[in-house]
């Protein structure tokens, strides 16, 4: 297991710091990184889905947990982002005359069902399987 | 004042064409040293030889980068590579951006920062002068050699010994799968 520098950053998220092996770790504790970093194995950062919502990440002394409503904010932003390229798309198709597949009526229940399911989501494999809009 | 010479004794060092051997002579012989890059010399008598040889430089042969005039008599070296010493890069390092993040090589960089999705901060080993240095970078989504999305890579200077890249794709930050770092100065 490899060691890495943690330390929570001003807007409450967990920056991590990688050592290059140049420097012994220490000296890149005290370097690179703010007081109240420390050293820790990288086995305690999350895995799996969870290390897809980085910015979700909170410090709680040496342990790195995910907030999942911020998990579930971030997955609403991605989504609604990927459904206004969508949409714009769309748009551009009606105004070229373009019949839109799915039409318009199904596109907003689509919409709808994935922001409900993120909503009734509780973990975060839940999260990643719900598929943007494309 | 009458004084008699004892001819006997120059009689005795003749040879028979009249001329004197060494044996007859106070200094018959001389010393020769080697001096600096050179070796052999001894003492030969009057009439012997003796050799010095060269036992410094024997021969110039060019290396890379590196030409020589001739190889006997006055020589010149030149380097004849081109002078890159201002343009090296003082710093860079790859590493990968998905979700765990690791470094694959550097040189003067003694760490990266993974401080948001899509933001980094490069950490020098050793500071530059100041922070008016040039950062190049490159990010590619899927992997070594292949690219997607329309990724904007942002790399600046913050401090003598600090870079932050940040990556922007469709308008939001994320993180590629690969990203490397060249900073000039």
């Amino acid at each position: 297991m490899a060691q890495v520098i943690i330390y929570q950053t001003s807007n409450g998220n967990v920056a991590v710091c990688i050592p290059t092996g140049e420097l012994p770790i220490n000296e890149v504790l005290e370097k690179d990184c703010p007081a109240g970093a420390i050293i820790v194995d990288d086995s305690v950062l999350p895995t799996g889905t969870d290390a897809k919502f980085f910015d979700a990440w909170e410090l709680s002394g040496s342990t790195v947990t995910v907030n999942f409503a911020k998990a579930q904010a971030i997955k609403l932003a991605q989504y609604n982002a990927s459904a206004v390229q969508v949409a714009q798309k769309r748009q551009l198709n009606t105004l070229a005359g373009i019949e839109n597949t799915p039409s318009d009526a199904d596109f907003t229940a689509e919409l709808t069902n994935g922001r409900a399911a993120i909503a009734a989501a509780t973990t975060t494999a839940q999260l990643v399987a719900i598929a943007n809009p494309t | 004042m009458t004084q008699a010479l004892n001819l006997a004794n120059f009689a005795n060092n003749l040879n028979t064409s009249g001329q004197t051997s060494n044996s007859g002579l106070q200094n018959s012989s001389i010393t020769v040293n080697a001096g600096t890059g050179l070796s052999g010399g001894g003492t030969p008598s009057l009439g012997g030889s003796v050799t010095l040889n060269n036992a410094g430089v024997t021969s110039v042969s060019a290396g890379t980068g590196i030409s020589v005039s001739a190889s006997t008599g006055g020589v010149t070296i030149t380097n004849s590579a081109p002078a890159v010493t201002a343009g090296e890069a003082k710093a860079w390092v790859a590493w990968t951006g998905n979700t765990s993040p690791s470094i694959i090589s550097s040189y003067n960089v003694s760490s990266v920062t993974y401080v948001t999705t899509g933001t980094f901060n490069v950490n020098l080993t050793n500071a530059l002068t100041d922070s008016n240095f040039a950062c190049f970078a490159n990010a590619n989504y899927t992997g070594k050699g292949s690219t997607a999305g329309n990724d904007v890579i942002n790399v600046t200077p913050i401090t003598s010994s600090q870079a932050a890249l940040t990556d922007y794709c469709n308008g939001g930050l994320r993180n590629s799968s690969y990203y490397s770092v060249a900073i000039f100065r």
